[in-house]
């Protein structure tokens, strides 16, 4: 038996016990459910309009920038692997390594320069500062 | 295919293809062709592509008078005289601009008598106005240009652009094209750095562009972020300040920097017939032709970072000019001591304009005439600039209130909608803004 995308019945029951969050019998859309669903939106682009000085990069300058970051879970992302992996570490296989079973929200692709004229009236530009394409990776 | 048919047809129909070709509307208004589509024209016609390849073999490393000693020269002139491409234009930032502007002066360097002072554009007249740019920059902002005096509105104007994905990757662009230092002794590549700013200028829209190059400041850091808009070290600073008019030479030898000049002085000379002292009160066309000379040798900017006054200047001076002094004073004049350019960047801080009533609206399209006239306006005008600026908003807001509204082209509703799609900053809108600027 070979489950593909992690689209069967078993592995999503298996990613959702792992979310932390219970499974309702009969699933009926109330406020917990969209609540739930809120705190687990897929992986998705979101953007914060902020000052340059607020990224701690060192650069002071009052210029607004908007910064893009990746966010939301990845569950019907998990593949076999995952789940294999997961696996491996339950039946202590794998013990002293670092590893990490489950895909995460992170941005494959990013947004072009930015530059900016700081509170000295020089000009920097700072590149990959934000998120342009996000996935499950 | 058509033209050819038309070409050996009798006066009349000569007429009507010549005023097809020219754009001329039924009540007379001549809209004219662009120079790209009139050589088009004129190479269906064998008449005429053979007289334009006379003229240009004529114009060809000879003056004016050399070319017009040459008779065949003269009539090859006189017959182009009558054909579309003689009031052909281009527009700013079209595709092949630079073809287009070099079918326009091979035509026009023939029928100008000599090195004249102002030239002719050759760019269409500018129809829109700055009102609708005002408006469209306070829908986009969410706020009233006029009522947050408090703020730093250079700031604002980084903030907005930078919020705005084709206005930030362009601007960024350009910024660390002109920041890149090369080497100890080349601060940047300022080849380079121009290529970029004429994109920022010709690829954004002016309700960005504007902003930041014209905003108004209250105070000293604001100006600066002002005059450091277009990086000055790298685009406008040089080792050493030529002389205006060998500058200006030295831009007239450049179709595009030639062009460029050219704009700048039809629509920021100084007009005694206008409350705001610009030719037709068109505050929008002035900024437009200024912000046009960017990215070229004759690019200007803010002198300094004073607040009081606003003072703008190609990098040149007047020393060494010798017998020429005069013409070059004059010439420099245009850019220090312009009322018209000081109106429209000061109308445009304020977030005010002119409205006029739209009992004319193609008036100030039309061409106007080449003037040799020198501005021997009385001392006192730009003393009482401030005086003329109130006057002319009550005007406005008279006109506004009882007058009927101008009445708004295609075009600018096509500009309306084009800032709504920049003004949201989303995924969705993305795509549609990389279609956009192929």
């Amino acid at each position: 038996m070979v489950l593909e995308f992690g689209w069967g019945p078993f592995s999503a029951s298996q990613s959702m016990n792992s979310g932390g969050h219970e499974l309702p019998l009969f699933p009926k859309p109330g406020n917990r459910m969209k609540r739930a669903r809120a705190r687990h939106k897929p992986c998705a682009l979101k953007e914060l309009e902020v000052s340059v000085s607020e990224l701690g990069l060192g650069y002071e300058s009052d210029e607004t920038v908007l910064f893009r970051y990746c966010s939301g879970t990845c569950e019907t992302a998990v593949r076999n692997y995952d789940l294999s992996l997961k696996n491996m570490r339950l039946k202590k296989k794998i013990k002293k390594e670092k590893v990490r079973a489950r895909p995460c929200c992170r941005p494959l692709a990013y947004d072009d320069d930015v530059s900016f004229l700081d509170t000295y009236n020089r000009y920097y530009t700072i590149n990959e500062l934000s998120a342009k394409e996000c996935g499950c990776v | 295919m058509g033209h050819v048919r038309y070409a050996v047809l009798n006066a009349p129909e000569d007429k009507i293809l010549h005023s097809l070709a020219s754009g001329q509307d039924p009540h007379g208004w001549r809209t004219p062709v662009d120079c790209v589509r009139a050589n088009e024209l004129c190479a269906a016609e064998s008449s005429c592509s053979s007289r334009y390849r006379t003229l240009r073999q004529c114009l060809a490393g000879r003056d004016r008078n050399t070319m017009l000693a040459n008779k065949e020269c003269q009539a090859a002139l006189e017959v182009l005289q009558e054909s579309p491409l003689y009031d052909c234009r281009c527009k700013r930032g079209m595709k092949k601009e630079l073809q287009c502007l070099q079918i326009y002066w091979s035509i026009h360097l023939g029928l100008t008598e000599g090195e004249e002072f102002y030239e002719a554009s050759p760019y269409e007249p500018v129809t829109s106005r700055l009102s609708d740019i005002f408006r469209l920059a306070s829908i986009f902002s969410g706020m009233d240009p006029a009522t947050n005096s408090k703020s730093n509105h250079c700031l604002d104007a980084a903030k907005a652009c930078n919020l705005n994905d084709n206005c930030k990757r362009l601007r960024s662009a350009y910024i660390s094209t002109c920041s890149k230092v090369i080497s100890a002794t080349e601060r940047c590549n300022r080849r380079k750095c121009h290529k970029a700013l004429r994109q920022f200028f010709d690829r954004v829209p002016s309700e960005y562009t504007y902003r930041l190059l014209f905003c108004s400041c209250k105070d000293q850091a604001c100006a600066e972020r002002r005059r450091q808009t277009i990086v000055p070290s790298c685009s406008y600073e040089d080792k050493e300040k030529p002389n205006c008019l060998d500058l200006r030479n030295m831009c007239r030898t450049d179709h595009l920097c030639r062009s460029r000049l050219a704009d700048f002085h039809t629509n920021c000379q100084v007009s005694f017939q206008s409350l705001t002292s610009c030719p037709g009160d068109n505050y929008q066309a002035c900024l437009g032709s200024y912000a046009g000379m960017i990215g070229f040798d004759m690019t200007p900017n803010y002198i300094d970072s004073s607040i009081t006054s606003i003072t703008v200047s190609p990098w040149c001076s007047c020393r060494g000019s010798g017998n020429m002094e005069e013409e070059c004073e004059k010439f420099l004049r245009d850019f220090t001591e312009n009322p018209c350019l000081r109106n429209a960047i000061q109308a445009f801080g304020n977030g005010t304009d002119v409205n006029l009533s739209p009992k004319n609206p193609s008036l100030p399209v039309t061409l106007p005439p080449k003037t040799e006239k020198s501005p021997a306006l009385p001392d006192d005008i730009n003393d009482s600039n401030t005086i003329y600026d109130t006057s002319v908003i009550t005007t406005c807001t008279s006109v506004q209130e009882h007058g009927p509204k101008l009445n708004k082209s295609k075009e600018h509703s096509l500009c309306f909608s084009e800032v709504c799609v920049m003004a949201s900053p989303g995924k969705r809108e993305r795509g549609r803004l990389e279609s956009m600027e192929v």
